[in-house]
């Protein structure tokens, strides 16, 4: 088994066992991911609480629903997870939504101007009247925070955030249509931490033991972050056994054959590996667990380097001069790479450009060092020339030319998400039953007059009776929380030790609103807990719900920066399509003019190209004829196919350049190099989850249409060239 | 001077004698009521189809110098309906029919019905399945003793699960529901006195 596919398989890996032990050099974060100018914005999913909301959906085959037992299920089983829940109906008055409740409670005297005498007294005899009856300890609590029944005001304006077409069951929705019900859960932690949240699941799962409902799906971040990990770690463990059999079975083989010694030349890369992590690491202050994937597995294709020397005579510099063209024209890719806007992409090429120049350097000192340890006998290799094969490279290079025509890349992250057919359903369902309606969102940093705009918003938003929310939604200006304030004053003095029940029993209220402070937003460094599903490191959200598309125009003109949440996340294919467009290009010349310097021959250089372009070209049509979709994590290996099949198109043609058209070291190399390429990444391709699938189909494609490029391709050509050359002579 | 010091003297002395006398049946066991006894206490309310009656509730909280004070009406309609009316010091109508409970509170413009779930009923609901008069569920689920004086106790069988304490019953002439005492968990006591009832015999 060849090193960058073993490479792959043991640092995803490894990458899965750091992600547990969380070392400090270990980042897993979505920032890396993206330029500092879409951050903001693509990353308010994993910032903004607001989002964290999930959904089990339990479905109950016949009779009524049990209500009670279900409610009572729910609290039973969540109260075994409350750590992980900031809010869920099964458990209101616990955790983070108490001390939720408590500030808003206390606020109230903010919000509203003292109401007049007979309002006020109402107000307080409806709280005594509920009080009177036999209630929960928890609740009478409440109620004593709770004189001016702040809680139905918040319950309103929850109801209105819903966007949900379905009844409401306190708290739960329910279909009739389908006799689904679906249960909220807000988790209390980012969605990219799935630790505990695969316990939240368990507890749901035992609520429809209790009251036999099925479950149907789950709908959310945290739910589908872990759904996604799961997948990975299955798709994992498949491809590490099958990896590891492979390994083994080579070493068996080639020991057996008497060329076991190649497993030396892994070794030797290793250090290389450890290098180019330490200098990335050095440069960014932490690596990236998508680099610490790819990194290494790219890396790792400076093996065929190794093969080419290993198999060649032992003074042969020629075969190390076109190594090092071949190192020139990969480190050229990377090179363009480094001026990606993508911070995952300039740290992948910086442990690229490392690991292949360190493994190139740690090779050859082999070679130098230990040239007995390091040679080996080539097998008698031959291929002989075959039309059908000549032919194929050739319907490959065409496939090639229109592939720019024929392939449309999916660039967005969300086709790297991985959705089980449960998730996928329930998630329609909630879409077309539900009349679910994406929000369009809107981020306002911290500034002196972050009060203001966010009132002016929602004056605008009332007038054109356009459902919105916002921290001022919830919370008036600072002027208007001062005026407030003061209306309550006589009022909050009246009380103080007054015996009587009202002074009495609301005694935690009058405690509380005595110490209520007005909030300014554009100062604060701490915001009242009611707005936290609204504010992250200091920028606010804006969530506008439209109800037509008029109304959707309508909100866009005014505030052009509302996007929705598939415009936020295109960004970043945006960013990521506009670079390919220049990066590829790019990349593919500057390997062309090293070629032509060192060939000092256009057809020659383009002759040497053939492998990457019958990669292509396989790949285009493995491609149309399955009708897979490609992501960003295609592009990714389809970079890597052209980086080694450039080098084997290098070989050949430095190879026929010094005299030998046909030498056994050189088939020996790429057949070895080759052959691992495509079992190491055939089993990829029936990976479950898209990211490491896309990865499996561009390199198993790709590897198998550059084998065929290097070996029907480029010496036809070179063969026809020479021909034609002599003829002309 | 000294006639008031020996008045003083000899009412101590009575009120002492008194104490004396009484003791024994003070601090006499409460007697355990059987079932049938149970129900023979509760006849009246047997063949009752539909009952209406006002109440006065004095509830004191626990660390709380001021009792809650309020009035209202009490529905039931049998099979299953209770009707928990609070009319002073404002409307609010606790609404119970099998296991569904509602809240309305407001009138007018400003009525506001919401379902409650069972976990937040907690000690209500306790009192609405004690309202039912059912006297061989009531039998089930409370240990009955008689505290004198037309006094019960209903103790919980599973005290750990019931959201009451006790309750504690009186009845007034022809066995009516006169007073009841509910004993919260918490330490709260809500004291509710009936006051001319109306009642519906089943035909």
């Amino acid at each position: 088994m060849r090193l960058r596919g073993l490479v792959l398989f043991c640092l995803l890996f490894l990458s899965l066992g750091a992600r547990a032990a969380e070392p400090t050099w270990y980042d897993r974060s979505n920032e890396a991911l993206l330029p500092a100018n879409l951050d903001k914005k693509i990353l308010i999913y994993t910032d903004y609480p607001a989002f964290w909301w999930n959904f089990a959906v339990v479905e109950f085959k016949t009779g009524e629903i049990p209500w009670g037992p279900l409610r009572k299920a729910c609290e039973r089983e969540l109260a075994g997870v409350s750590e992980l829940i900031r809010t869920s109906p099964c458990l209101p008055f616990q955790g983070p939504f108490a001390a939720l409740l408590k500030d808003w409670s206390r606020d109230y005297v903010l919000r509203h101007p003292l109401p007049a005498p007979t309002d006020l007294q109402a107000k307080y005899d409806a709280g005594l009247a509920k009080a009177s009856l036999p209630l929960p300890p928890e609740i009478l609590s409440l109620l004593r925070t709770d004189p001016m029944s702040a809680l139905d005001e918040l319950q309103d304006l929850a109801k209105s955030r819903a966007g949900f077409s379905f009844e409401n069951h306190q708290g739960f929705f329910y279909d009739p249509a389908t006799k689904r019900v679906l249960m909220p859960l807000q988790v209390d932690r980012k969605p990219m931490d799935v630790a505990g949240v695969g316990a939240v699941k368990d507890a749901f799962t035992a609520i429809c033991k209790d009251v036999d409902c099925e479950i149907a799906g789950y709908f959310g971040p945290h739910f589908s972050s872990l759904e996604n990990e799961m997948q990975t770690r299955r798709d994992v463990d498949v491809v590490s056994m099958v990896g590891w059999t492979i390994l083994i079975l080579s070493c068996v083989l080639f020991t057996f054959l008497g060329r076991g010694r190649v497993f030396l030349l892994f070794f030797a890369m290793v250090p290389a590996m450890g290098f180019a992590g330490l200098f990335t690491y050095l440069i960014f202050g932490k690596i990236h667990g998508l680099t610490l994937a790819f990194g290494p597995s790219i890396s790792g294709l400076a093996i065929d380097y190794g093969l080419h020397g290993a198999f060649a005579d032992k003074d042969d510099r020629e075969i190390w001069r076109a190594n090092l063209l071949g190192l020139c024209t990969t480190l050229c890719i990377f090179v363009v790479i480094l001026f990606s806007q993508l911070p995952i992409l300039r740290q992948i090429a910086v442990f690229s450009i490392f690991g292949l120049s360190f493994s190139y350097l740690f090779l050859y000192a082999f070679k130098l060092k230990a040239p007995a340890l390091f040679h080996l006998k080539p097998f008698s290799l031959k291929f002989p020339p075959s039309k059908i094969m000549t032919g194929l490279a050739g319907v490959f290079l065409l496939f090639a030319a229109l592939s720019p025509l024929l392939l449309k890349p999916n660039l967005s992250l969300q086709a790297l998400n991985f959705e089980s057919p449960a998730t996928r359903h329930v998630r329609e369902w909630l879409f077309k039953a539900g009349e679910w309606k994406a929000p369009l969102i809107q981020i306002q940093p911290r500034s002196q007059t972050l009060g203001i705009s966010l009132q002016e918003q929602k004056d605008w938003a009332d007038q054109q009776h356009i459902k919105s929310e916002s921290a001022a939604r919830y919370l008036p200006s600072p002027e208007l929380q001062s005026r407030n304030l003061a209306s309550w004053a006589p009022e909050l003095a009246r009380h103080q030790n007054a015996e009587t029940p009202i002074g009495d029993f609301f005694e935690p209220f009058w405690r509380d609103a005595r110490e209520a402070q007005v909030w300014d937003l554009s100062q604060a460094n701490t915001v009242p807990r009611y707005l936290r599903d609204l504010e992250s490191n200091g920028q606010w959200l804006t969530l506008w719900f439209p109800s037509s598309a008029e109304q959707s125009d309508l909100i866009r003109r005014q505030y052009p920066d509302a996007a929705s949440s598939i415009e936020i996340l295109m960004l970043f294919s945006k960013t990521l399509a506009s670079e390919l467009l220049w990066m590829i290009p790019l990349a593919l010349l500057i390997s062309a003019v090293f070629l032509y310097l060192y060939f000092s021959s256009l057809q020659r250089s383009l002759f040497a190209l053939v492998p990457c372009l019958t990669g292509l070209g396989c790949f285009t049509v493995c491609l149309l004829a399955t009708g897979a979709t490609m992501s960003f994590i295609t592009i990714i290996g389809l970079i890597m196919m052209f980086s080694f099949s450039l080098d084997y198109g290098i070989f050949v043609v430095s190879a026929f350049e010094s005299g030998e058209s046909d030498p056994d070291s050189l088939w020996t190399s790429i057949a070895f190099a080759a052959t691992t390429n495509i079992l190491g990444f055939a089993p990829l391709i029936f990976a479950g989850h898209p990211a490491l699938q896309h990865l499996g189909q561009s390199l198993f494609w790709g590897s198998l249409g550059a084998l065929i490029g290097t070996i029907w391709g480029t010496p036809f050509l070179l063969t026809r060239f020479k021909s034609w050359q002599k003829a002309r002579a | 001077m000294k006639g008031a010091r020996l008045m003083t003297t000899l009412t101590t002395r009575i009120l002492l004698s008194l104490l004396i006398l009484t003791a024994p049946t003070a601090f006499a066991a409460p007697r355990e009521v059987p079932a049938t006894e149970l129900k023979t206490l509760f006849q009246p309310y047997a063949s009752v189809s539909e009952l209406d009656v006002d109440f006065r509730q004095t509830k004191t909280i626990r660390g709380l110098k001021t009792p809650l004070k309020s009035t209202g009406h009490l529905k039931v309609r049998q099979p299953d309906l209770v009707e928990w009316t609070v009319l002073k010091p404002s409307y609010l109508q606790a609404r119970m029919q099998g296991r569904k409970m509602t809240l309305t509170t407001g009138q007018g413009e400003n009525q506001r019905t919401q379902a409650v779930p069972e976990s937040e009923t907690g000690s209500l609901s306790a009192l609405v399945a004690w309202m039912r008069f059912d006297v061989e569920q009531l039998a089930k689920d409370y240990t009955v003793t008689e505290l004198g004086s037309n006094w019960y106790s209903f103790a919980p069988q599973k005290p750990e699960s019931a959201p009451l304490n006790k309750i504690d019953v009186e009845l007034g002439p022809e066995r009516k529901l006169k007073t009841l005492v509910l004993h919260e968990k918490s330490g709260d006591r809500i004291e509710i006195a009936f006051e001319s009832p109306k009642v519906k015999n089943k035909k």
